[in-house]
């Protein structure tokens, strides 16, 4: 096992709604290796997102970490993130410089009114004490990097002069103007089409191993998780249900609900109706006792329904919330 | 080759930039114009004052009280001549211990240019008496004169110096505090923003008349009349900042939560940043608008405080101030001309609406 660039213990973030607290990340605990890539996967309304926001301490209202422990390890100094206050100085100078992120919207991610030139001097400005021909030759310099065609001349164009392909190229190159150590990147090809979706999933592959970057990628897309990440964790409801490598994903997952997820994935040539999950996600305000998947899961015990099952460590770095699993638990 | 085609597509396509459009819009509208250029005028004509005029501003002609305006005669027994005025004889009315005025249709005095005449300070730089146009001997009212015999059309160019000038500082001053006020609260909603409206809604019940009033009440009579000049701008700025304030928030809040905000938040930008870089650049066309719609607000707010007399003091003087002189019937009737000052405050008034119509037409991005 290699270095932990960052370690998530015990985090737990709370809305504060009027209909109640919505434990929209609740007791997750995760690691990311230096240099590898980290999936997290989970349908909408899980905590992908709000796990990746709590790491970036930019939780949006009524949104409070509530608890738990960022620990950021940047040249063997470890550093707990979360004792940072959310608007100051230091925590400022870790997002972008240390911990960049890239959203899965790159059509309304940059600003309209200024070049895309500018935008990526600005991220540069921001982090690094550069003057301003040095800033513009940076800023051309990730554009060539991200393989922008004639990076010269696109820096002095408006966002809506690019494609939806080259916009999410700009973030990334806005990303790594200060070569961060952990990329976030939140669903970054959901809105782009495959062909794009491929050649931007290699560009991350390419610039994380020239870079030894790590990634968490956010997505709901096993076949990009497939694609790129090292190991995996599967959210469910806030919590974490199964921590896995890609190998045993596809070929061996634990969970029940991971095993549906699996399932639900369409094969070509196939003719059967696609297997789906029965039921829906439960509301977050009112979610059932014990184990919050049981109302959907096809090997229900009495027990599931009265107590939460703890995570289970079974075999090697995996992790696995289900009772099923409790005899066999080392 | 193909490339090349390509590349003049992209040229094409990019064309136009925002600002061109609009001011491609801004050309067609003829009323936004031709009140730009009746603007530009009267503000060239203020700055230069007393040189445009045959008299300087402050300069009294007793034996002139109430001269009405002086005929300008372009043609004499010979038919079209070089105009002339003729000599404007006073005579004491004993019945009603008036000055009564006759010309004197024997004697002539050409208009001439550059009129070496009263001394004036010009642009606050030199003192010179050189004027544009004036005659070298008798009288030359082109508006009539006032009580103490002032010639009315250069007090009007100078008065307008300081109507224009604060209609213009007091926008600048309400435009800053409120798109301010109005982006703070609305970025940080919240408390911030609850205190914030509160402040701004105290501003807004009262009629603005009132507050205008009794924020001028509060200027104290006995400091120079250069600091009574700022105090009046400030109050006219307090009663205009406020609904700006409100429609900046109310943008400020529909673009806060947009993406590429959160993108710059994660960039390490901070609220300052966020706030003057991201989200203020988006209305600054908004707040263009606005202020040019204001600024009309501003003039007829001075003008009023001006004429009820708690604005400008003597011995400044601007449009409002004195059109004091046409607050009674029996003035308006027997001296018709007092009243001119307020020709010039409607054209100002109109060719800023006018103005702001346009802009408004020509760059707001979502009208049609």
């Amino acid at each position: 096992m290699g270095e932990n660039i960052l370690e998530v213990k015990n985090l737990k973030t709370y809305f504060h709604t009027e209909e109640g607290i919505i434990k929209a990340v609740d007791d997750v605990t995760f690691s990311v290796e230096k240099g590898k890539t980290l999936g997290i996967v989970g349908e909408s309304g899980c905590g992908k997102s709000i796990t990746s926001y709590s790491i970036m301490q930019l939780v949006p209202h009524p949104g409070i970490i509530e608890n738990g422990e960022i620990i950021y390890n940047s040249n063997n100094k470890k550093v707990n993130l979360l004792d940072f206050s959310p608007h100051s100085k230091e925590m400022r100078k870790v997002r972008g410089n240390d911990i960049a992120m890239i959203f899965q919207e790159p059509m309304t991610s940059l600003n309209p009114i200024f070049t895309i030139g500018n935008q990526i001097r600005e991220a540069i400005h921001l982090h690094q004490d550069l003057n301003e021909k040095e800033e513009k030759n940076r800023a051309v310099e990730v554009l060539k990097h991200v393989g922008i065609s004639a990076p010269e001349k696109r820096v002095n164009e408006y966002p809506h002069q690019l494609s939806g392909g080259m916009k999410q190229r700009v973030m990334i190159a806005m990303a790594l103007t200060c070569k961060p150590n952990l990329l976030i990147a939140d669903e970054p090809t959901t809105a782009l089409d495959v062909t794009i979706e491929t050649q931007i999933l290699k560009l991350m592959n390419d610039i994380q191993k020239e870079l030894k970057m790590s990634i968490i990628l956010i997505t709901h897309d096993l076949g990009v998780i497939g694609e790129m990440a090292d190991y995996i964790i599967v959210m469910y409801t806030g919590k974490i249900v199964e921590k896995i490598n890609k190998r045993n994903l596809f070929n061996n997952p634990k969970h029940p609900y991971t095993q549906g997820l699996i399932d639900s994935i369409p094969t070509i040539g196939k003719k059967e109706r696609l297997k789906s999950i029965k039921g829906t996600v439960p509301n977050l305000t009112n979610l059932p006792s014990g184990c919050y998947f049981s109302p959907r899961c096809p090997y229900k015990m009495d027990k599931c329904e009265k107590k939460q099952p703890p995570l289970f460590e079974i075999g090697d770095c995996q992790g696995v919330r289900c009772w099923l699993y409790e005899e066999e638990e080392l | 080759m193909k490339s090349n085609i390509k590349e003049k597509k992209a040229n094409k396509v990019k064309g136009q930039t925002q600002f061109q459009k609009s001011l491609m819009k801004f050309k067609r509208n003829k009323r936004g114009l031709v009140s730009l250029l009746v603007i530009i005028i009267l503000m060239f004509s203020v700055i230069l004052g007393s040189f445009l005029t045959p008299y300087s501003w402050k300069e009294q002609h007793p034996e002139y009280s109430f001269a009405p305006p002086t005929k300008i005669n372009f043609f004499d027994e010979d038919g079209l001549t070089w105009p002339y005025v003729n000599k404007i004889i006073s005579e004491l009315d004993y019945e009603t211990y008036s000055y009564k005025y006759k010309y004197d249709k024997e004697i002539k005095y050409p208009i001439k240019f550059l009129v070496r005449g009263e001394t004036y300070n010009f642009l606050g730089l030199f003192e010179t008496n050189l004027h544009l146009w004036g005659v070298n001997e008798g009288e030359i009212f082109l508006f009539g004169a006032d009580n103490l015999g002032r010639d009315l059309f250069s007090r009007i160019l100078v008065g307008g110096r300081i109507s224009i000038g604060i209609s213009l500082f007091a926008v600048l001053f309400s435009t800053i505090v409120g798109t301010i006020i109005g982006s703070i609260t609305g970025y940080f909603s919240g408390k911030v923003d609850m205190l914030g409206q509160r402040i701004i809604e105290t501003f807004i019940v009262f009629p603005q008349i009132l507050i205008w009033l009794s924020l001028s009440a509060a200027i104290p009579a006995d400091i120079s009349p250069y600091l009574v000049l700022l105090g009046i701008i400030i109050v006219l700025a307090a009663a205009t900042w406020a609904r700006l304030a409100r429609d900046i928030r109310a943008k400020t809040l529909s673009v806060r939560e947009n993406d590429h905000i959160q993108v710059a938040k994660t960039f390490g930008a901070s609220h300052t940043r966020i706030i003057f870089r991201h989200i203020l650049p988006l209305h600054v066309s908004h707040i263009l608008v606005i202020a040019t719609l204001n600024l009309p607000a501003i003039v007829i707010g001075e003008s009023t405080l001006s004429f009820l007399g708690i604005g400008i003091k003597s011995p400044l003087t601007s449009w409002g101030a004195l059109m004091r002189q046409a607050q009674n019937i029996n003035s308006i009737a027997s001296h018709m001309w007092l009243l001119i000052p307020g020709i010039f405050i409607l054209i100002l008034v109109l060719a800023y609406n006018f103005l702001g119509d346009a802009l408004r037409d020509s760059i707001d991005p979502y009208s049609n």
